[in-house]
């Protein structure tokens, strides 16, 4: 029997390599394609012939578009909707990444921590970088609360500075973590069913609730990462 | 044409007045957690890096550690500031 952690391996599909560095073409690395190439068609065939009445397409690219547009002005207001184009393509990204990891055979790619962590050090560096630009040094005055007595400021600055520097950390496990272990849980699921033979019916039943599930956390860490991607942002303009 | 503004704008309040449901508080115990270690292992890690350059183990660590555990717990108090207003 496979193991429930086979699924998680990367395969090179197409071995490359620059000078010894491996660049191969993965399986993690289609998928990444093939959501992009998703993503792009969705749009492109969305905004093709913008009607009046909207079809299939466009009501879907529509509704995707108003809800990220009402969920950075909610959460950032007017001043955050330079940074809607960011939080739509990550949006977007993890959404069909986790979706398409739903397909049977599938590999899904939001749960290779290393993606995760890439995609959350764009949101770090983004809000660091915003803030230097906004306040300049004036930033600092971030890692310290106010009415901070003076002889616990510098302990309380420390603490404030790790704190922020987790803020990556915490947003690529939650991804990574929610992702790999409903992946791993239906795959045990479904070992059970196997050889539990006859009773194999109940683990069925349970694998189909599950499945639904997984569905709904595919949308719920995609919106979860968004959300914490726009209250990054705010911190970052408003400087608490 | 001001009765259509009147009926937008009537529409637009409609609207606001469905609460939106906040998923963000959804699965609170596993993001609390996550809250914690991650500010547990960013201080660690540091420590440990200090030691690493400084050669002075395992001071950095210990302290990085605490440090860690501060900024953990420091985590979990703002977010749970965060869900007490939202409630």
């Amino acid at each position: 029997m496979h193991s429930p952690l086979e699924q998680f391996e990367i395969k090179e599909l197409i071995p490359l390599s620059i000078s010894e560095v491996p660049i191969s073409f993965t399986n993690s690395a289609l998928y990444m394609f093939l959501s992009v190439v998703a993503i792009s068609l969705l749009f492109l065939m969305g905004a093709r012939k913008a009607s009046f009445i909207p079809g299939k397409f466009q009501s879907l690219a529509e509704i995707l578009f108003g809800f990220i547009n009402s969920l950075v002005e909610e959460n950032v207001g007017e001043k955050g909707l330079p940074f809607l184009p960011l939080v739509f393509s990550l949006f977007t990204f993890i959404l069909f990444g986790n979706l398409f990891g739903m397909l049977p055979y599938a590999y899904t790619f939001t749960s290779q921590i290393i993606l995760t962590f890439g995609l959350a050090m764009v949101v770090f560096l983004t809000i660091t970088l915003l803030g230097f630009i906004k306040h300049g040094l004036h930033f600092f005055s971030y890692f310290l609360p106010q009415g901070t007595p003076i002889f616990m400021a510098p302990l309380l600055f420390v603490i404030e500075m790790i704190s922020f520097l987790s803020r990556p950390v915490s947003l690529s496990i939650r991804l990574f973590a929610n992702m790999m272990a409903g992946h791993t849980m239906l795959k045990v699921f479904s070992m059970f069913t196997i050889s539990l033979g006859i009773f194999g019916f109940s683990t069925i039943i349970a694998s189909i609730v599950l499945i639904g599930f997984e569905f709904m956390v595919a949308f719920l860490q995609a919106y979860v990462f968004s959300v914490l991607t726009c209250l990054y942002i705010r911190d970052a303009i408003e400087l608490h | 044409m001001t009765d259509l503004k009147i009926r937008i704008k009537n529409a637009q309040e409609k609207n606001k007045k469905k609460p939106l449901k906040k998923p963000y508080f959804k699965n609170t115990p596993f993001r609390v957690s996550i809250e914690l270690v991650a500010g547990i292992m960013v201080g660690t890690g540091m420590g440990y890096w200090l030691d690493q350059s400084f050669n002075s183990s395992p001071w950095c660590l210990v302290v990085g550690f605490f440090l860690g555990c501060g900024a953990g717990f420091y985590n979990v108090y703002r977010y749970s500031q965060k869900l007490k207003d939202e409630l």
